[in-house]
Formats: structure tokens, C-alpha cells, sequence
């Protein structure tokens, strides 16, 4: 037998044994879950930095997709956020909170240890907020605070040679003294951006802005003093954010699917040596 | 019978390519499964355990064509198109080398740890381990 005609037999058996096997699989699209779960870990970025030696960070580019995606996703009819975040950048966490907007099934947000600043900001965008009693949450704020070397170096009798075009081109940095007038600048800046996290979670929550004006200081709350202030709505785990999705969605069984960015190995190695982890290049961060 | 040599690891890495597509095409039963499974992001083992099954089933079936090709033809589609011939110490293949040198397909531990071993092995040393250990080559005959 020619080695063609062996090929062409070798390539027909097994094509049968390929059928046999696909027909003992049943998969459909809804075995894969009901509920979509996506995790909001560690602080919140614009871009990932996750890796062997670094703390976790959670991307708001990630997991806009991941939300986008799931509310693509016919079989998903709701989307529980797990939130262990202690916030991040402002614009990551605006990024986030507006996809939950633009979502068009129930949200429900599970706030675990922590989810304050930036990462309640997102949480206020879901429809409920479900938070354990001894959680940490609140923090409505902007921070902006940085380490001021000027002193440093003039005990090593290094001075700043200041070459700008453009009076408040370094702002901000380091290696000098903030002048009373780039002081109200930041500070400036700073209000702006707390006004319109107030607002963001006003807006969000359906409450008046100066009520959370009132308790927008800063201060962090725990679970219990959170529901009375009206910041979240049951106190509770994840069995009770899985209930309060059944009422919501109208669900009677909920399968969880976690959406999330796979990680390779590679990925991984190459952001232990990515600049953010050397902490090249920071300067001021505005955080909420 | 020709002189051969150790083949070259272009042609190899070609052969490889040219098997993947034919095993694309007979693993084509399994495509409206695979695709109940998107989007990939969804870490669906965690979901359905059925899934672990579906990816074991359809490398098996990959590591069948290897086997049962080399087994019995000594040659693959790609390596066929390549001229390339796989031999033993005894010129042709038991089974079990013939699953041997092949078990990489299959993801699970410790072979999937052969995804980085044998390439490695292959760029420096010319050779798969997968073939050092089956005592088996990937050779080439030699024009003249």
C-alpha cells in the first residue's frame, strides 16, 4: 500500500474517532455560569504591574474589558464585583465606575476587607453594595501627598538647577519646595477632583451631594457605620450578594463565572523587571 | 538505502506547523463545542469540570495522529512534505516509542513541562529530550 493511500486511511480513522468523541460531549453556552464574577484586588491602576515580586494591582483597562465582555455575553444576566481594594488612581477608578454604568444588568458589589476610595467609587456605580460588617470602606478623598528632598540635599550640598520654560513645568517635583502659589494650585486641583468624586458618588447612589459632602472627609468607615450613613446596602458575605442578586436578576440558580485576564508565566517575569515595579519614573500621583 | 542526516530545525519547526493545520482539520468535529466556550478569558475550569475532559480529549486525539503516523509511516503530513523521517536504533518504531516521543501533547503534569524542555533541547542540542528518552531522531535523507 502506497504511503498516500496509508496517510488518507490514518486521516479518515481518526477524523471518526474525533466525531465519536465530540458527540460525547454536551456544552452549551449557559453551562458556564449565569453571573459573571469579576475581582477588583489591590490597588487600582490604569495599566497592570502584576508580578512575581509586586503587589497585585487591578487594571482598570482589564477590567473595563472584562466587564464589557460580560455584559456582551447573553448568558450572563448579572454581574457581581468582589472588591478588596484599598483604591488607586482616580482616573482608573472613574474608568471602571462609568463601564458599571453603561452596564445593562444587575450589579451588585461585594466589598470583602477593604474597598475604599477609588475602589468604592467603582462600587457606587452598581446597582447594591453589599459589605461585611468589619469591612473598611468609605475614604471619599483625594490625595496628592509626596516626599520633599530639597532639605536632603542640601545637607549633601546638592543643589536644584532650575531650568524650565514655563513657570509651573515642575510642579510638584521633589527636589524643591512648593511655593505658596503651586501649593493652591495643587490644592486646587486636588478639590476639583474630590468635588467630582462627591458628585460621581451622589450621582451613582442616588443621594444628595452635600449629604455625602458631609461624610466625604476621608475618614473610612467600617460595614455597620457604612449602612447607616446610606454608603452601602446589606451587610453581608458573598452567600447574601448572591442572594440579593437572585432578587434583583430574578434568578432562582446562579453559576458564577469569574472573567478574569489570564496570566502567563512570560507576562509575569517580564513585569518584574517592568519600570513601575524599579519605581522609575514617578512623580507626583494623584490618588483617590 | 540514502545517507540521512539530523534534520535541519526549520524544517522541523515547518513540519510542525503543516501537522498543526491537519490536526486543525481533524479535530473540525470539535468546533461548535469550542466555540460554547468563549470567550477564552473566562476561567472556565473553575466553571465546568467537563472542560478539562474536552482538552484532554482533543490532545489525546493529537497525540494520536503523531503516534499512529510515525508508528506506521515513519513520517507525519508535514514531515512527509518536508522529506523528513523519524528513526530508532532499530530502524523502525515500537508503539511506545512512538507515544513516547509524542506525550508532550498532552497537558498534563509532568509532560506539559516538556513545552519548554524540548525546544530548548532542540535550539541547543538538535534533538527533542521526548526523542533522547524514546532513543528516536528526526532525520532528513541527504541529496547528491
Amino acid at each position: 500500500m502506497s504511503k498516500l493511500k496509508s496517510a488518507v486511511i490514518l486521516i479518515i480513522f481518526l477524523l471518526i474517532i474525533s466525531y465519536l468523541a465530540a458527540s460525547i460531549f454536551k456544552i452549551e453556552k449557559g453551562d458556564f455560569g449565569n453571573v459573571a464574577l469579576i475581582k477588583i484586588n489591590g490597588v487600582i491602576a490604569t495599566e497592570s504591574a502584576n508580578s512575581l515580586f509586586s503587589d497585585q494591582t487591578a487594571s482598570s483597562e482589564d477590567i473595563v474589558n472584562e466587564i464589557k465582555k460580560a455584559n456582551e455575553d447573553k448568558d450572563i444576566k448579572a454581574i457581581l464585583f468582589e472588591i478588596n481594594s484599598p483604591g488607586g488612581s482616580a482616573v482608573a477608578s472613574a474608568e471602571i465606575a462609568e463601564a458599571i454604568n453603561k452596564v445593562n444588568k444587575t450589579t451588585v458589589a461585594l466589598i470583602r476587607e477593604i474597598g475604599t476610595s477609588g475602589a468604592y467609587w467603582a462600587a457606587s456605580a452598581c446597582d447594591k453594595i453589599v459589605a461585611h460588617p468589619l469591612s473598611v470602606t468609605g475614604s471619599i478623598g483625594v490625595i496628592g501627598s509626596y516626599l520633599e528632598f530639597s532639605g536632603l540635599l542640601e545637607m549633601y550640598n546638592v543643589s536644584y538647577e532650575r531650568l524650565v520654560s514655563g513657570k509651573y513645568k515642575d510642579i510638584g517635583t521633589p527636589m524643591k519646595e512648593l511655593t505658596p502659589e503651586e501649593r493652591q494650585i495643587f490644592q486646587s486641583t486636588l478639590d476639583q477632583i474630590h468635588e467630582y468624586f462627591i458628585n460621581a458618588v451622589a450621582k451613582n447612589r442616588g443621594m444628595d451631594p452635600e449629604k455625602v459632602k458631609e461624610v466625604a472627609t476621608g475618614r473610612f468607615y467600617i460595614g455597620s457605620e457604612a449602612k447607616e450613613l446610606g454608603l452601602i446596602d446589606v451587610l453581608g458575605s458573598r452567600d447574601e450578594a448572591l442572594q440579593l442578586i437572585k432578587q434583583e436578576a430574578n434568578i432562582t440558580e446562579i453559576k458564577l463565572v469569574k472573567y478574569e485576564k489570564s496570566k502567563g508565566l512570560l507576562s509575569m517575569f517580564a513585569g518584574a523587571f517592568s519600570k513601575s515595579n524599579l519605581g522609575l519614573e514617578q512623580g507626583v500621583k494623584i490618588t483617590t | 538505502m540514502k545517507p540521512k542526516r539530523s534534520s535541519l530545525f526549520w524544517k522541523r519547526t515547518l513540519a510542525f506547523l503543516i501537522d498543526l493545520m491537519v490536526i486543525d482539520f481533524i479535530l473540525s468535529p470539535f468546533e461548535s463545542l469550542v466555540q460554547n466556550i468563549m470567550p477564552i478569558s473566562i476561567s472556565i475550569f473553575e466553571s465546568n469540570s467537563n472542560l478539562i475532559w474536552l482538552i484532554v480529549t482533543m490532545a489525546f486525539i493529537a497525540l494520536l495522529y503523531f503516534a499512529m503516523f510515525e508508528y506506521k509511516l515513519q513520517q507525519t503530513i508535514g514531515k512527509m512534505v518536508l522529506g523528513l523521517y523519524v528513526v530508532s536504533e532499530k530502524g523502525g518504531l515500537s508503539i511506545w516509542q512512538a507515544v513516547g516521543r509524542s506525550i508532550f501533547i498532552l497537558p498534563i503534569f509532568p509532560f506539559i513541562l516538556l513545552w519548554i524542555i524540548d525546544p530548548i533541547y532542540l535550539i541547543f542540542k538538535k534533538i527533542r529530550l521526548s526523542e533522547i528518552l524514546t532513543r528516536t531522531m528526526t532525520v532528513e535523507e541527504v541529496k547528491r
